[in-house]
């Protein structure tokens, strides 16, 4: 038999002690910023991904079909069931509505560098509200979020979904030249774009611009002003405006040294409007977070209303994490207890008891571990009841006390836990 | 802040970006490319280099293990990955080409493709809506047609020098090629300073060479 899957793994002991330690921390942010966490289903119908242009390929889906044929999907991402669930169950609650969420998600098919078919992400969404104000505190709260999992340096990518449009839209072009430019803008690839600007017909307002916004990217008090300055539509120097005024508010929190600015910044995520934004690590070449507005989503449900969230990549997290070996809560110290003859049992387990309730972790067996249990198990200490005495010895540097077995009380074992450290 | 690494194909794309390099006053050892080793440090100039296959280089980039790539664009539009090419080198100059016996284009049925670029091929007569069968070789591709395992080629060509020595014509020239700069798409934005200045000194003595 091959019970072997691609693309998914078990999580063991070690790797999920530091997962609860980031879930924790994760937790806490989102939810001292008052956004209560949600689950939603792991099923939904495939109807609920279908129709929305460029959310998810409906080939990297996971299908799976009920009893009565209806087709249905593993989730691919949790944007879409939180904006459904805002639409139906909580469509007459005041907003703005804000959810948080850590659960996983699932693609047959993923670019990012690790490809796993069953991803982690750990988001908010705020439902209801178009202020800046909301895109700020995204912005701020993921930095946040970031810093208090130990991401040294946060770095967010920030672009503008409507903004290349806005720019194309004084500027005489079929779809499909758009399409290919679009393409081209976010590969940054200026010699392609120079020889397609050659091959089309193309004012040379039109072409300055197209050829300057490749190399347009970094910190915003940079970009900003280059990007005035160039003859773009009255509509795109609006958003520039807008764009300007959050790197402003963002200065003032004491952010804009995480912030860099990318006018052509495209998401895979067709859905998002507004500002999108991504978190990187400093030093680090991965992915973390993904972010932005989606004010047309929750239309599909038949009431339309703006919204920004974001899913930071939890794989990806702790792969950055392993890098950076950043320990994230000192463990307990674990014991076993060896307590040979069956007279010392209940004895044994009255000690077992009230260590476990000081908070070590106390493993209890009858007969002496072997080497290789002790290391696989990372014990620290071991108790052993040989004859009228209590042996406690310290695994890592074998010393040793001991005490007579009729003074065995919790405080005194750990006094002499305490000498042996 | 960390060295910048750069991939490069092995063999004659490599030797032409050392040249290239050095060119630009980015000291690189003229001989590095005659030890047998794989990986160079470059501490005076921040810079690592490492050599891999042709394919291998835009993986390497994508991941994010090496921040810069040189690269044919013919590997490019095959591996079609998620990079930013920022530069035409303008060397390593070559085209995708359909190549076959002369006189038999016409009387193709269905077309039998034999190519080293599967999944271009694939994307290039879809987009054609042309349905061809598409047999992937590893080398030595004018051989199939000579030898009935595929009437059509696509292939590189540089003089075309190959397929007249074979009695190949070609069929129709698709695109021109040459070598590229790729970047990592998170290095970019994480070391903009670092790869900005090697960009732009090797635009320099590409756009002024």
């Amino acid at each position: 038999m091959n019970a072997f899957v691609e693309g998914v793994r078990d999580i063991l002991p070690a790797e999920l002690r530091r997962r609860r330690a980031i879930y924790k921390r994760i937790r806490k942010v989102f939810q001292n910023a008052d956004y209560r966490e949600v689950i939603t289903p792991t099923l939904e119908s495939l109807e609920l991904y279908s129709g929305i242009e460029g959310v998810i390929d409906k080939s990297e889906m996971f299908k799976v079909v009920d009893e009565n044929g209806q087709i249905l999907v593993l989730r691919p991402d949790v944007t879409m069931p939180i904006a459904r669930l805002a639409a139906t169950r909580f469509q007459d609650t005041p907003r703005p509505l804000k959810f948080s969420y850590l659960t996983t998600a699932y693609q047959s098919k993923n670019s990012q560098s690790l490809s796993l078919k069953e991803k982690t992400q750990a988001g908010v969404e705020l439902i209801g509200s178009d202020k800046l104000c909301s895109d700020i505190e995204m912005i701020a709260l993921l930095i946040k979020t970031m810093k208090a999992i130990h991401i040294e340096r946060p770095l967010i990518d920030i672009g503008h979904a409507d903004l290349i449009n806005e720019i194309f839209c004084t500027m005489d072009l079929t779809e499909k030249q758009r399409d290919n430019l679009l393409s081209l803008l976010s590969a940054k690839n200026k010699v392609e774009i120079r020889r397609y600007l050659n091959e089309i017909e193309i004012d040379e307002e039109s072409k300055e611009v197209l050829i300057k916004l490749p190399t347009l990217f970094g910190k915003p008090g940079d970009v900003i002003p280059e990007l005035k300055k160039l003859p773009i539509s009255e509509e795109a120097h609006q958003e520039v405006l807008k764009l300007e005024e959050l790197f402003n508010r963002l200065a003032e929190l004491g952010l804009i040294e995480n912030i860099t600015f990318d006018p052509m910044l495209i998401s895979r995520h067709g859905y998002y409007t507004g500002v999108i934004f991504k978190g990187y690590a400093g030093n680090h070449n991965v992915l973390l977070a993904n972010g932005g507005r989606y004010d047309n989503l929750t239309e599909k449900f038949g009431v339309g209303e703006p919204a920004v969230g974001f899913a930071l990549e939890i794989e990806n997290v702790l792969e950055y994490l392993n890098k950076t070996h950043y320990d994230f809560e000192a463990q307990s110290a674990r014991l076993i207890i060896n307590y040979h003859a069956e007279d010392n049992f209940s004895a044994a387990y009255h000690l077992a008891e009230s260590l476990r309730d000081e908070d070590y972790i106390v493993e209890i067996f009858e007969d002496k571990k072997g080497k290789e249990y002790i290391e696989f198990q990372g014990l620290d200490y071991q108790i052993e009841y040989i004859d009228k005495k209590l042996v406690i010895r310290n695994i890592k540097n074998d010393k040793e006390a001991e005490l007579d077995i009729d003074d065995v009380k919790s405080e005194i074992v750990i006094e002499k836990l305490e000498e042996v450290k | 802040m960390d060295n910048i690494r750069i991939a490069m194909a092995k063999g004659r794309l490599a030797k032409q970006a050392v040249k290239l390099f050095r060119a630009a006053d980015i000291n690189i050892p003229e001989d590095m490319l005659s030890s047998r080793k794989l990986i160079f440090s470059l501490p005076e100039e921040n810079l690592e280099i490492v050599l891999v296959k042709p394919a291998d280089v835009p993986i390497y980039v994508e991941y994010g293990t090496a921040d810069l790539g040189i690269v044919g664009k013919d590997t490019l539009l095959e591996e079609n990955r998620d990079l930013y090419e920022v530069l035409d080198l303008q060397f390593g100059k070559c085209r995708f080409a359909l190549a076959g016996l002369p006189g038999k284009k016409e009387s193709l049925l269905q077309r039998k493709v034999a190519t080293k670029y599967p999944d271009f091929t694939r994307r290039y007569f879809r987009s054609k809506g042309e349905p061809v069968e598409i047999i992937k070789l590893n080398g030595s591709i004018e051989l199939a047609p000579l030898t009935g395992l595929a009437d059509t080629i696509l292939d590189i060509v540089q003089t075309g020098r190959t397929l007249k020595e074979n009695g190949l014509v070609v069929y129709e020239n698709i695109r021109q090629l040459s070598a590229r700069l790729v970047v990592n798409k998170v290095s970019m934005k994480t070391s903009q300073v670092e790869i900005t200045k090697i960009i732009d000194a090797l635009e320099n003595e590409v756009e002024g060479g």
